[in-house]
């Protein structure tokens, strides 16, 4: 029965773990190679050359203190911030979906958009500068404050729901009985949500990591590719040194930030936080009542979070003539300008031109939409796969495997692009749409996350199904079918 | 989980071992046809196209190939991979390329600018040449080039080919070069009391001259020249080899300051003068200019002789007085080319007399034209080819652009005197330094514009030190990067 559960375990993980070894363990053992190469293709062997110019290299130990820095501010704030939330939307009531959606609205706002908001307010010209002379606070200290804000909005959504999913599971007769002993608030969070929501927030570390190297777009399109100084990460460092085609100088940089997430998240894992499993099923939402002052905070918070999905649709709405009457002279640069009025019309300009006067943009459209729509595919049908076989399966090196795709999970784009490429040529797949469907159909983060929802529902129903009599598909299918929002 | 991990770690090691012994393995020429496959990277076009006979770049290279396979190596084939000037097209090939050549493949032979003729905000496919001397882009040519006993050595500039080299290390072949040069009308210079070899002695010499003079037009083209050369006031700047920045922040912040003196003597109605903020060509509002040394010149010649103006010229010199050339067009072979020999002797055919002056080679009674390399940027890298030799293959082009205000008219007939050839010659002897083109250059010249500002007609002095502080910075990034 064991050895089945293993063979099980490993046929449905083996998709995921093919993706992986494919597009990120193999890719990642090419970059390690290269850190002791010089020059193109396969490069000459140097040794330790290149590690320890890198090590006396400024802008690398810029870079690296700056990423972990941010890392630090982001997970520091993120986390506090998530879990406040969360404990607020959990006592909202059936206002809670609504308000937790308007959190998430952020993550599916292109980055260009996110970029004109941000601009502005901080740029030479923009509205903050109305306030304190032209300042161009980008290009200032404050640069590190801003892309943190910019981090928190954009991240902060998803935390709070992941961790709102977790207090959902902890029975509240745990709180009345503490109550009823004389814990306080504070008593009660510390000794029941906090060590029952260990497997969400190691969910949330891991999730806001892999955000925070993510944000690099955002602080990329904000500062171009040598923005201020408090934020040249180290994926600037390594975009500039692709631009470059100095791909050892990358890899070292890789490793060697790679090597200390290791060592920090490996502390992490062992720790009593990574040592969590989930300890209640699902319990539903408790009758807590929410004060009014809370209320507000939350539709206020929720307002800051659609303000500017707001503000993209309204300027879809208006002719670019007159966007840039109103916010031309923001952006602009030079002497100082005002906000060139409210809106005048509304058009539908801005539609036609993307859909009737620019055919190319439609082809790109649908093009888009088609490698979506199968990367989607291909990645619910892997990750419901790979994260059943993780939730509900033992099989020898499950939790190394875990462990590999967790961390594999945080490899850049720009340390797997080249040696993907060299695996798609291989394979003869270079100019076809495989060669961008199939990286994006095996990303391990559906599975990782699956992996985690499916833990938190209870292994009896497995049990029961297969007393039934049924299949390991039969069940998988019931099981997606009853966690259907999570696939 | 102790034995997964032993087997993890020996398939790991089995994984660098298949890695390893994938890169020791022999690179083999790319074959078509049964001929071996040279690919060539090139521009469409590195100026003007050649009106009358509506020749590019990228005909002119391909004519050179096509006599490399007729009279030297019949055994080779080649493809061309042209960068054209379409922005986007030009910004996804160059991606593709990039990553091509970090994979092992990309094209086996560059030809290509490296200074700001298309503009500063141009894509390049090698941002940096002399960084990608120092990061492996390109094959060493050193034997090949020692052992040559066919390329004309000692008629090719030394000081300029010598900058391809890196470590000890031959690593391209410049195929142009260029320096800056200040230009002055001679009446106008008489008429103020200058002698243009005070002006040409070392740049703080420039300066001091053109702030000592009464007339605001010679303060307006002395800032103007000095901007435009900024990074040519400094005969070291950094080492990509070791990561060395030579130029400090008292040196840089001694320099802005002169500057900023010069800056300060301007006003709205000297930069006004003719109209625009920086009038084209010369004239008593603007009696001198700048121009890196190129085909250029000719027409500023041809300007002046057409106002019955005579215009003179002296290199602009570096703070120590010596000069300090750039690098504007080279070939290289890349690292990846397997077929080393066969691609050094088709860029040899570009130091040739025939091509560097803008000629045509010919064999077996065909001519293979490569006139377009007469408008190459810079100028050419062998001291057998004068200037009225070049001028002559350059074909003159009919000043009827309305640039000139008295010449709305073609001007047509005897072209300009040329220079005499110990102008050259002399200046090539005041070279100490000569480096490849950056865009580096481009943000020093940007940094000094951006000192004053054109809105207000002030100079922003307020902003001197941070623009020093944000050019270095720019410079030490440039190197650990």
């Amino acid at each position: 029965m064991r050895r089945r559960q293993a063979v099980t375990g490993w046929l449905l993980a083996a998709p995921a773990m093919v993706g992986l070894l494919a597009f990120l363990v193999l890719p990642f053992c090419y970059t390690v190679f290269r850190s002791f190469t010089s020059g193109l293709g396969w490069g000459q062997f140097v040794g330790l050359e290149n590690y320890a110019q890198l090590f006396g290299n400024r802008l690398f130990l810029l870079a690296l203190k700056n990423t972990f820095l941010f890392l630090a501010c982001g997970l520091a704030l993120i986390l506090p911030l998530s879990l406040f939330l969360a404990l607020l939307l959990q006592k909202a009531g059936k206002w809670g979906k609504p308000l937790a959606l308007a959190l998430l609205f952020p993550m599916v706002l292109p980055v260009s958009a996110i970029v004109i908001v941000v601009n502005l307010v901080f740029a030479e010209n923009g509205l903050l500068s109305q306030l304190t002379g032209p300042t161009s606070w980008m290009d200032s200290p404050f640069a590190f404050a801003i892309l943190l804000g910019l981090y928190l909005w954009k991240n902060v959504g998803v935390a709070t729901v992941i961790l709102l999913a977790g207090l959902d599971t902890i029975p509240g007769e745990l709180y009345e009985s503490a109550s009823m002993d004389g814990a306080g608030r504070w008593a009660r969070l510390t000794k029941i949500t906090l060590p029952l929501l260990r497997p969400e927030i190691l969910v949330v570390t891991l999730l806001s990591t892999l955000n925070s190297f993510k944000n690099f777009r955002e602080a990329y399109v904000l500062g171009g590719d040598h923005p201020h100084e408090s934020v040249y990460m180290l994926q600037h460092f390594m975009n500039n040194n692709f631009e470059n085609m100095n791909f050892p100088r990358l890899s070292v940089a890789a490793v060697v930030f790679f090597a200390m997430l290791f060592c920090l998240y490996t502390l992490l894992l062992k720790s009593p936080l990574g040592r969590g499993e989930p300890a209640f099923e699902s319990s539903g939402r408790r009758p807590f009542k929410m004060s009014k002052g809370a209320t507000l905070f939350l539709v206020l918070a929720a307002l800051l979070f659609l303000l500017p999905v707001a503000f993209t649709i309204g300027c879809s709405f208006l002719s670019p003539q007159e966007v840039q009457r109103v916010f031309g002279p923001l952006l602009g640069e030079g002497s100082a300008a005002v906000v060139g009025g409210l809106p005048q019309g509304f058009s539908l300009m801005g539609y036609y031109e993307v859909f009737f006067a620019t055919p190319d943009y439609l082809v790109k459209f649908w093009l888009s939409l088609l490698l979506a729509v199968g990367a989607v595919v291909g990645q619910v049908v892997i990750s419901c796969m790979g994260g059943f076989a993780f939730a509900f399966f033992d099989f020898p090196g499950k939790r190394l495997l875990f462990g590999l795709l967790c961390f594999f999970m945080l490899v850049p784009l720009q340390v797997t692009l080249l040696p993907n490429y060299l695996l798609l040529d291989a394979f003869g797949l270079l100019n076809t749409y495989w060669a961008l469907l199939l990286p994006l159909a095996f990303a391990p983060l559906g599975t990782f996350l699956l992996t985690q929802i499916f833990r938190s529902v209870p292994a009896d129903i497995l049990q029961a199904a297969r007393l039934d009599g049924a299949g390991t598909l039969q069940v998988m299918k019931f099981h997606n079918i009853q966690d259907k929002p999570s696939v | 989980m102790k034995g997964v991990l032993r087997r993890g770690v020996s398939a790991l090691c089995a994984l660098f071992l298949v890695l390893g012994t994938a890169a020791c393995q022999q690179k083999e020429p790319k074959m078509k046809d049964g001929k071996i496959l040279l690919t060539v990277c090139m521009e469409s076009s590195v100026g003007l196209p050649n009106a009358e006979k509506g020749t590019t770049m990228e005909n002119s290279i391909q004519s050179i190939a096509q006599y490399y396979t007729a009279s030297v190596n019949p055994d080779v084939t080649f493809e061309f991979v042209t960068l054209t000037a379409d922005q986007e097209e030009r910004s996804n090939r160059i991606d593709q390329l990039q990553t091509e050549m970090m994979a092992g493949q990309g094209p086996d032979i560059f030809i290509l600018p490296c200074d700001d003729g298309f503009g500063f905000n141009e894509t390049r496919l090698i941002e940096n040449v002399e960084k990608g001397m120092v990061t492996g882009l390109f094959a060493d040519l050193s034997q090949l080039h020692d052992q040559d006993e066919t390329l004309e050595k000692d008629l090719l500039l030394e000081k300029v080919m010598d900058a391809g080299m890196m470590d000890g290390k031959r690593y391209i072949l410049p195929l142009r070069y260029q320096y800056p040069i200040i230009l002055a009308l001679e009446d106008e210079l008489q008429g103020a009391g200058l002698e243009l070899s005070e002006l040409a002695q070392n740049s703080e010499t420039f300066l001091s001259t053109v702030i000592a003079q009464e007339g605001n037009a010679w303060h307006v083209s002395g800032a103007n020249v000095f901007a435009a050369n900024l990074s040519n006031v400094f005969p070291s700047l950094c080492d990509y080899n070791t990561g060395e920045v030579y130029l400090d922040e008292e040196t840089l912040t001694d320099t802005l300051s002169q500057y900023m003196e010069l800056l300060s003597t301007l006003d709205q109605e000297s930069i006004e003068a003719d109209g625009t903020v920086w009038p084209y060509y010369l004239s008593p509002d603007r009696p001198s200019d700048t121009l890196f040394l190129s085909d250029d010149l000719f027409m500023y010649l041809d300007v002046a002789y057409a106002q019955y103006q005579e215009l003179v010229a002296a290199p602009f010199a570096a703070q120590d007085g010596s000069i300090v050339a750039n690098v504007s067009y080279y070939g290289a072979v890349s690292a990846n080319c397997a077929a080393l020999e066969e691609a050094y002797e088709f860029l040899k055919l570009l130091l040739s007399k025939e091509v560097q002056s803008g000629g045509a080679l010919e064999y077996n009674g065909a001519s293979y034209d490569a006139s377009e390399w007469g408008t190459a940027h810079g100028w050419p890298v062998r001291s057998d080819i004068t200037a009225a030799e070049l001028r002559a293959a350059v074909p003159q082009i009919p000043l009827a652009h309305g640039m000139v205000e008295d010449l709305q008219q073609p001007v047509e007939g005897e072209p300009a005197p040329m220079f005499p050839e110990e102008f050259f010659t002399e200046a090539y002897e005041r070279i100490v330094e000569v480096r490849p083109y950056t865009l580096l250059d481009g943000s020093f010249s940007r940094a000094a514009m951006s000192l004053y500002d054109f809105a207000t007609f002030t100079p922003n002095t307020e902003q001197m030190d941070e623009v020093a502080e944000e050019l270095l910075r720019q410079l030490e990034t440039e190197v650990a990067e």
